[in-house]
């Protein structure tokens, strides 16, 4: 119970720290930012991974779960 | 010096005149991109804790998947989407089902296709898009669909994403026996158990709602955050898998409740930490009613060799507790009332590692519209601490028409 406590407080202040110390980033600064390694999500050469995660263990990721049906599992 | 200035005047003139001749001939054009990726993967599992048994005996397994994503983008506003992939399933485990080693139940396909619209404003920052989703299976159906949304800042430093995800599933089997008709006629149990029909559904339903927030930190952080909700309904339990009692010599099928909310929390941070190297973290933090808790722990590590080569290694660690109706081989009570030895729903440890290798020439084939973005290969092991390894490999193709 106090390590779910603690989990979420710390995602809490995490998120809190972060928002406060965003800097304005111009256009002409993302370079970096819009670099194609930088694009959070997953490309789909790593969509077997993710399938075998989702099957193989008792979790699902955020926006990541089941696919089209399939394995009658979970 | 006034020679001087009209022998300069002259050509300037003659310049802005050959921009006002070119006004007359220009053409508006709407351009149209279609991408498309081609993928292989090979799997290739082994364990020692099959559900099919009992939670005992081989869950040695293999997958030949291949697929295809093709994205239509015209006027850079509609996108037109399709997605498909096969599975080719040969399974030791499954292929006790019915105790006759390599009959009908050991090798399984599994098809899967989406086909989808989104749409993203030129002059507002908004974005949505709708997909519908089939899956198909000997012993499965799916139909469901996908519709997402979402909104980009002003200056492109932050989006807000919402989706929605449902599946409607079907998980009578008989779809590819002629003896049945090609029909889904029945759920499958175990050989010896099909004296009785131990579920009165065969339906399965999944609502999946997923907020998204991405925001840039400087010019070389982002992060995002995700928030989940997943409820499922219906029959919940996988049909032929058995549960053997410590206080009985009979043999049932899992039973487990007919709902499941599941919470999923995650923060990814994107970072370059060099001209060349970048750090991506992610943390994931899950829950459900089912009593599993489980965190998520991955780290990928992308290093730009050049401008065309790109390695990835990365590793992930996930840790969860056992569900509240999980239990080994052997030791549920007869007078339980929601039972599985599937080691899925286990209490475990996993590590995944591996490296991926990026080639991305962005150069046309010869005078074509046609263009060789990216190839990608990429390995990983995966263990977990109840003796279950798995192998992956998996191979990427990414051409585009401009």
């Amino acid at each position: 119970m106090f390590l779910k406590f603690l989990q979420k407080t710390l995602l809490l202040l995490l998120f809190t720290v972060f928002l406060m110390s965003c800097q304005s980033v111009k256009p002409y600064q993302r370079a970096y930012l819009n670099d194609r390694d930088m694009a959070f999500g997953s490309s789909a050469a790593k969509s077997m991974e993710l399938k075998t995660q989702a099957y193989r263990e008792g979790a699902v990721d955020t926006g990541k779960g089941k696919s089209a049906g399939g394995c009658g599992c979970r | 010096m006034i020679m001087k200035f009209f022998l300069l005047l002259i050509p300037v003139l003659f310049f802005f005149n050959s921009l006002i001749s070119q006004d007359s001939l220009y053409r508006q054009k709407k351009l149209t991109t279609l991408d498309i990726e081609a993928f292989y993967s090979f799997y290739k599992q082994d364990g020692n804790n099959s559900a099919v048994t009992g939670g005992i005996g081989t869950e040695e397994l293999s997958v030949n998947n291949f697929g295809f994503n093709f994205g239509l983008t015209t006027d850079t506003s509609h996108t037109f989407i399709f997605e498909t992939y096969v599975d080719v399933i040969t399974s030791a485990s499954v292929d006790n089902i019915d105790f006759v080693k390599s009959s009908a139940s050991e090798t399984d396909n599994h098809l899967a296709v989406g086909i989808g619209y989104q749409y993203q404003s030129k002059k507002s920052p908004f974005l949505v898009g709708a997909k519908y989703l089939f899956g198909l299976e000997s012993d499965f159906t799916s139909n469901g669909f996908n519709i997402w949304t979402s909104v980009t800042s002003k200056d492109f430093s932050r989006n807000l994403s919402f989706s929605v995800t449902c599946f409607f599933d079907d998980l009578r089997w008989g779809r590819f026996n002629e003896d049945e008709g090609y029909k889904p006629t029945t759920l499958i149990y175990p050989v010896e158990l099909r004296y009785r029909q131990w579920f009165d559904i065969y339906r399965r339903y999944t609502y999946n709602f997923n907020l998204g927030y991405t925001q840039d930190v400087n010019r070389h952080l982002s992060m995002q955050f995700n928030l989940g909700v997943i409820v499922q309904q219906g029959l919940l339990s996988t049909t032929f898998h058995r549960i053997y009692f410590s206080d009985s010599d009979s043999v049932v099928v899992e039973n487990l409740p007919r709902q499941r909310n599941q919470l999923p929390l995650s923060i990814g941070l994107n970072s370059f930490v060099t001209s060349s190297w970048i750090l991506k973290a992610y943390y994931l933090f899950y829950c459900d009613n089912f009593g599993i808790i489980a965190n998520t722990f991955a780290i990928e590590s992308p290093v730009k060799l050049n401008y065309k080569f790109t390695l990835y290694p990365f590793f992930r660690y996930y840790l969860q507790t056992a569900s509240y109706y999980f239990k080994p081989f052997r030791e549920h009570s007869v007078h339980d009332e929601f039972f599985t030895s599937d080691y899925d729903l286990s209490a475990f440890s996993s590590f995944k590692t591996g490296l991926g290798f990026g080639f991305y020439p962005d150069s046309r084939f010869g005078r074509s519209r046609w263009s060789f973005n990216n190839i990608t290969l990429r390995y990983a092991y995966y263990w977990r601490t109840n003796r279950l390894d798995a192998h992956m490999i998996s191979l990427l193709l990414n051409v585009a028409k401009n």
